[in-house]
């Protein structure tokens, strides 16, 4: 192998690995709390029908409940909400925010 | 024996055909996914990551080529380049297909058409199209030159797909992943060819 070559794949490993590291960053992170405290699926989806929305399912994720469903408008959606007060933290349709909370 | 197995169409085909076999089966299941997400949902992900997958190994394979030019298994991989090119379009179909039935109405597919990381993935679709279509031999002496100059719209659909991926989870990280080995080669390949020209000329 020729050092160009040798360079082009050093290169080609470096590029690999770069993204690899800052995958394990998620798409929102909840604040820390005492998972005891927090609401059930199900106390979270009655408050989102209440808004409209129609719950397709719940998983957690980044220490929030990850909703996936369509809201008021029938918009395919993705939010992330508290997982104590239920509050909306970042809600994105197909990727394009839609509602961040402010800090 | 091995070798001729190998070298058998079939043996590529059943090769490509096999993620999808958990992809069926989970599907005619009719199981819901892990969480509680319909299967159409669930496997939205993975039938993109394979279309994605074999549509790159489509691409490297020349400029890896190059880079290995003594390699049997890439020249083996090269000689069935066409094979992975239609793997992708199978999985994409697939991925469309399960968009389409998980949105259920024409309208809530139109009303987020115009989202970047939708119509993206629709123009990939679009292009790789005819590129499927025509990637039979008969298609390939009839195009005669042309052929070539069809398929190098898959360099669209490659672009389409990154962008579909980037934008559709609004984040970088397992888009790039995929296409840095791409980008990489595609740069050592132009790099390559830059040089040569030079010398040339």
């Amino acid at each position: 192998m020729t050092p160009r070559m040798t360079r082009a794949m050093i290169a080609a490993a470096l590029l690999v690995m770069a993204p690899t590291v800052a995958a394990a960053t998620g798409t929102y992170r909840c604040e820390p709390t005492d998972e005891n405290s927090w609401m059930t699926k199900s106390e979270l989806t009655a408050i989102l029908e209440e808004d409209g929305w129609n719950v397709r399912f719940i998983k957690e994720d980044g220490g929030c409940w990850e909703v996936y469903g369509t809201d008021s408008e029938n918009r395919r959606v993705e939010g992330y909400f508290h997982p104590v007060t239920g509050a909306a933290q970042l809600i994105s349709q197909r990727g394009k925010v839609l509602f961040r909370a402010e800090d | 024996m091995l070798k001729r197995l190998i070298d058998h169409p079939y043996f590529i085909w059943a090769l490509l055909a096999l993620p999808s076999v958990p992809m069926v089966s989970e599907l005619a299941s009719g199981h819901t996914g892990p969480n509680g997400e319909p299967m159409t949902e669930y496997l939205l992900h993975p039938t993109g990551e394979f279309a994605a997958r074999f549509l790159i190994i489509s691409m490297i394979l020349t400029p890896l080529w190059m880079l290995f030019p003594r390699s049997g298994f890439v020249r083996w991989m090269v000689k069935r380049r066409r094979y992975f090119g239609v793997a992708a379009f199978g999985y994409a179909a697939l991925h469309t297909v399960l968009y389409v039935i998980d949105m259920g109405t024409l309208s809530a597919i139109l009303g987020e058409f115009l989202l970047l990381g939708i119509w993206t993935g629709w123009l990939a679709m679009f292009v790789f199209l005819p590129l499927a279509l025509s990637s039979n031999d008969y298609s390939v002496r009839l195009l005669g030159p042309a052929w070539k100059t069809l398929h190098r719209t898959v360099y669209v659909a490659s672009v389409a797909t990154l962008l579909h991926w980037i934008f559709v989870h609004n984040g970088f990280g397992p888009a790039l992943v995929h296409f840095a080995p791409l980008a990489a080669l595609e740069f050592y390949r132009i790099r390559n060819s830059l040089r040569r020209s030079q010398v040339l000329g």
